[in-house]
């Protein structure tokens, strides 16, 4: 999981500030990590509907690490990178025992969760989620859209919407038939899509 | 977020650090307990909202012992922000009860030696002594008597 820059520098100086003892260092990585873990998993994992099981697997990565801070090695990887891989680790073992007790979740929607991450608009998407937090790219990217509702469309892409419903909204079709809706608000996103395709060597420059 | 609630999920984390001594979330459930009160009660005394209580307890305790506890005390006060007084009060009631848990843990401790397994081995071996010297006593009287 990628983040900008002086994201992880702020999460590195914290797990320094942990293992120096300040007592306020445990609370302020919970608050910086946690919904930016949930976000990613859930984005990720967008077919598992049990937002239970996703918030257990990243609340056991983060207590794993606030009882055992040592167990980081800041040489290794980013803080962020070391939870978000345990939170990760913990959710698929997890769907791996629901599985098997055939409770909440089927194989075949995990599986589902990989074909869809080799897929190139899921790439894009992915590559838009992880610049979220980066001004320069969102800047950029505003810069080549002139059409309002295409950075609104763009936005909500950014923000990692994965409901036909807001994007509705946004293109004002919001009183067609689901079908329609979804058939229009794919067609805009794919234009997106292709759009930012043919920029990205110029956005990431 | 995708229906997560971020109050809420800092709540849950803190909840699951209630057994480890070294946070504030476990000092927090000891006082609900003495003072019985529930979490959202405890809050509302503090005069702060559940999303600051969550920061609170997410905390590791200052040591009362340590030379450094004011300090780590106005650090937390300043983070969540609270009174740094009520922060004091709340550390102090439950490290006395908990000095006065483990005091009453040794004194039942000490008022049963003969739960020690030394004590009673000193006992038993003490009788299993009396009764040969008995059994010997019967055995020189029997000899003595043929």
């Amino acid at each position: 999981m990628s983040a900008p820059k002086e994201f992880n520098e702020k999460a590195a100086a914290l797990h320094k500030d942990l293992l120096a003892g300040r007592p306020t260092a445990s609370a302020q990585i919970a608050e910086l990590l946690q919904p930016r873990i949930l976000r990613g998993l859930s984005r990720k994992f967008s077919n598992v509907n049990d937002e239970h099981l996703i918030q257990t697997a990243v609340n056991d990565a983060l207590l794993y690490y606030l009882k055992s801070p040592n167990n980081f090695d800041a040489k290794r990887s980013s803080l962020l990178n070391f939870i978000w891989q345990r939170a990760n680790s913990n959710l698929l073992n997890l769907l791996k025992e629901n599985a098997k007790q055939n409770k909440f979740v089927e194989l075949d929607e995990v599986q589902t969760v990989y074909s869809n991450e080799a897929n190139q608009n899921e790439t894009i998407e992915q590559f838009l989620v992880d610049e979220e937090q980066n001004c320069q790219t969102y800047k950029q990217l505003y810069a080549l859209l002139p059409d309002p509702i295409d950075r609104a469309i763009l936005e909500l892409m950014m923000n990692g919407e994965r409901e036909t419903v807001l994007f509705a909204v946004v293109l004002g079709i919001s009183e067609e038939s689901p079908e329609a809706q979804c058939a229009r608000v794919k067609k805009h996103k794919d234009r997106i899509k292709k759009f930012i395709q043919r920029h990205r060597a110029e956005i990431i420059r | 977020m995708n229906g997560f609630n971020s109050e809420t999920m800092l709540l849950n984390l803190a909840m699951e650090l209630e057994n480890d001594s070294t946070f504030m979330s476990h000092v927090l459930a000891r006082y609900c307990q003495i003072e019985g009160l529930d979490k959202d009660a405890l809050a509302g005394e503090l005069g702060i909202p559940p999303f600051l209580f969550a920061r609170l307890a997410l905390c590791k305790r200052p040591d009362a012992d340590a030379p450094n506890f004011i300090n780590e005390i106005s650090e937390i006060a300043d983070y969540v922000p609270m009174d740094e007084m009520r922060l004091v009060q709340i550390i102090r009631e439950v490290d006395s009860l908990i000095s006065l848990d483990n005091a009453v843990i040794n004194h039942e401790t000490e008022e049963i030696p003969v739960s020690n397994p030394f004590s009673v081995g000193i006992l038993t071996a003490a009788r299993d002594h009396s009764e040969d010297e008995d059994v010997d006593e019967i055995t020189k009287d029997e000899d003595g008597s043929k």
